[in-house]
């Protein structure tokens, strides 16, 4: 019985220095798994300078395999559209789809702002930074 | 900026270890519980400041000091509650019902802890330049991070006024009615610092991450010792997915964390301090949080009050009915926030059921080619995201301890396990039924969905292990 114990006891301990050596070299493998150079900029400024404007973007996600309707389940083009304008990383104004009432821009400034406002599509809800701004679409 | 950024976060924090210590009393007078209690407070810290922001907005936009009003009320309240409890201490003096399973072996595997303890300082040091340099390649999180979580955030932070444009029938694409936790916790850093800084989602990713390891370390540490503790938070590590997860700046990580945390709390509550209803409340608000920062956190929750009433009903129906009237007001206290989004600001429902006529479901549920697609996906999920040797370490540690185990411990067992399962069967449930291409959802989701559970079900294989019985015994 007392050889059993200690066979056991030495089997646990066994186990434990197996099992945490093993969570080690995970945790090594993790980090070593990271690439160390950034060989191109992140997804959203990538996806941004390469698709622009909104229309040649759409097309430009649907070659590049974000937008695969055929299978059917992928977000529909609008809504990467967008996202995208949405998104205040973005550099500059893409158009939103039609169907967008309410849009955030992230402008390089307030002119740039009055600028598309004039234009006529949008009306200014709320001005909240240099070149942030929530717009309105004017209806047709 | 990183200052007052970090003073609103201890500010929510201290809220949270305030009332987590009115709840759990106990816990600070024990040497072995405070780490679990610290892990707690921290994680808790980002609910109790996005319930304060999210009062603010339905409640006090128009204030200007509305945000500094509620942080300071819901203090004072955190304080009063801890001081309310500390006059009547008295029970919370008492010892713990059972002491942890491995205080009887305690010396014959001392001298493990000091290896073990080595090997989870340097994982921990490998697992934070992961995470720091995984943000470096990756500033921006993944597609959703900056496509939804993040994008809502931006909308809290910079259209503050128009804030409920988000839950707009126009945001379809963004899902609307989801839980706002990871949002708003991102969007409370970036008030708090001044700037819409890239590194606040990173922080809420990268914390919630390291914040998973730590409490599935500290809860298995209370329960079974610092040799088994420290040894489960090295098999989380056993995926390298939920590393690399972390850093996507989805809400999947952070999810995983309150569901851990919630399974733990209760797992104490059954083993040792099964006369501190407070345990329960808490157990209940962590289970909240899964639901205030996901859908699936929702189902969660559910399952987590049904599971422990039918576990307590051994006990009796009376004991059955006060534990889950604990457990449900402790959810109720962080998931009204989940209701007030579903119920009365989203004006869309779950697309994931759209179009759902009794045929249909008829038809999806009695379809065996999309249950074998279902299990099929899920097993290659599991092979491809674990290292065998996590598991059957694990195992093997299990089967070492043999099946002598008191009455709480089997309890903790049983309702741990249960919930979990039932939480995998809601899955499946969903990917049977769901309106979207099976294939798509299945590629597109089930990896996150393991990353949900994992810590988990680390926890319950630990809960299952035991040392080897006394030399006496």
């Amino acid at each position: 019985m007392r050889h059993g114990r200690r066979v056991r006891r030495l089997a646990f301990a066994l186990l434990v220095l197996l099992t945490a050596a093993q969570g080690v070299w995970m945790a090594f493998t993790a980090m070593a798994s990271v690439p160390l150079s950034v060989d191109e900029p992140p997804l959203t400024s990538r996806l941004i300078e390469r698709f622009q404007p909104a229309r040649a973007a759409l097309a430009g996600l649907e070659r590049a395999g974000y937008l695969d309707r055929e299978e059917g389940g992928s977000p529909p083009a609008d809504h990467i559209a967008f996202c995208l304008a949405r998104l205040a990383v973005a550099p500059t104004w893409l158009i939103p789809s039609a169907d967008e009432p309410v849009v955030l821009t992230n402008l390089p400034d307030d002119a740039a702002v009055d600028r598309l406002v004039a234009r006529g599509e949008f009306r200014l809800r709320q001005r909240i930074g240099a070149g942030v701004a929530v717009l309105e679409r004017v209806p047709p | 900026m990183i200052a007052l950024a970090a003073l609103g976060y201890l500010l929510s924090a201290a809220t949270a270890a305030l009332l987590i210590a009115a709840l759990w009393p106990a816990a600070l007078s024990r040497r072995d519980t405070r780490a679990l209690v610290t892990c707690l407070a921290l994680a808790m810290g980002p609910v109790a400041g996005s319930a304060s922001d999210f009062l603010r907005l339905l409640l006090l936009r128009p204030v200007p000091a509305g945000g500094w009003l509620l942080d300071g009320a819901l203090l004072i309240a955190a304080i009063a509650a801890w001081r309310y409890r500390n006059r009547h201490q008295r029970e919370a003096q008492l010892p713990a019902d059972g002491a942890p399973l491995t205080a009887s072996l305690a010396h014959r595997t001392a001298w493990l802890e000091y290896p073990v303890m080595v090997g989870l300082g340097l994982a921990l040091v490998c697992v934070v330049a992961a995470l720091v340099l995984r943000a470096r390649i990756q500033p921006d999180g993944l597609w959703d991070a900056w496509a939804m979580w993040n994008f809502k955030a931006r909308f809290l932070y910079f259209a503050e006024p128009n804030w409920t444009v988000i839950f707009s029938a126009q945001e379809a694409g963004t899902h609307p009615d989801y839980p706002l936790l990871v949002p708003m916790t991102v969007a409370r850093l970036w008030r708090w610092a001044g700037a819409d800084v890239a590194w606040a989602p990173q922080v809420v990713a990268g914390g919630a991450t390291l914040l998973t390891l730590l409490t599935l370390t500290a809860a298995v540490t209370v329960l079974r010792g610092l040799v088994l503790g420290g040894v489960a938070g090295l098999t989380l590590l056993g995926s390298n997915y939920f590393i690399k997860h972390g850093m996507s700046q989805y809400a999947d990580v952070p999810l995983s964390l309150y569901m851990l945390a919630a399974l733990a709390v209760l797992a104490i509550w059954h083993e040792r301090d099964r006369r501190e209803a407070g345990l329960l409340v808490l157990a209940g608000a962590l289970a909240g949080s899964a639901a205030w920062t996901k859908n699936e956190g929702a189902a969660f929750a559910v399952w987590f009050i049904l599971a422990l009433a039918v576990v307590s009903l051994g006990q009796g129906p009376q004991q059955a009915f006060r534990a889950a009237t604990a457990a449900a007001l402790g959810v109720a206290a962080v998931a009204w926030m989940t209701a007030t989004v579903k119920l009365g600001l989203t004006q869309t429902g779950t697309d994931l059921f759209s179009n759902l006529s009794g045929e249909v479901l008829w038809q999806r549920a009695t379809d065996a080619e999309r249950y074998t697609r279902i299990v099929r996906a899920g097993r290659a999920a599991w092979v491809s995201l674990t290292h065998p040797w996590s598991i059957l370490g694990a195992l093997a540690l299990v089967a070492l301890g043999g099946w002598r185990r008191p009455a709480g411990a089997w309890r903790a067992l049983a309702v741990v396990g249960a919930i979990l399962a039932l939480q995998i069967l809601t899955y499946a449930a969903v990917y049977l039924l769901t309106s979207a291409q099976l294939q798509w959802h299945l590629q597109t989701s089930v990896e996150r969905l393991f990353a949900q559970v994992w810590p988990s079900i680390v926890l319950l294989l630990f809960l299952a292990a035991r040392p080897l019985p006394a030399p006496q015994a």
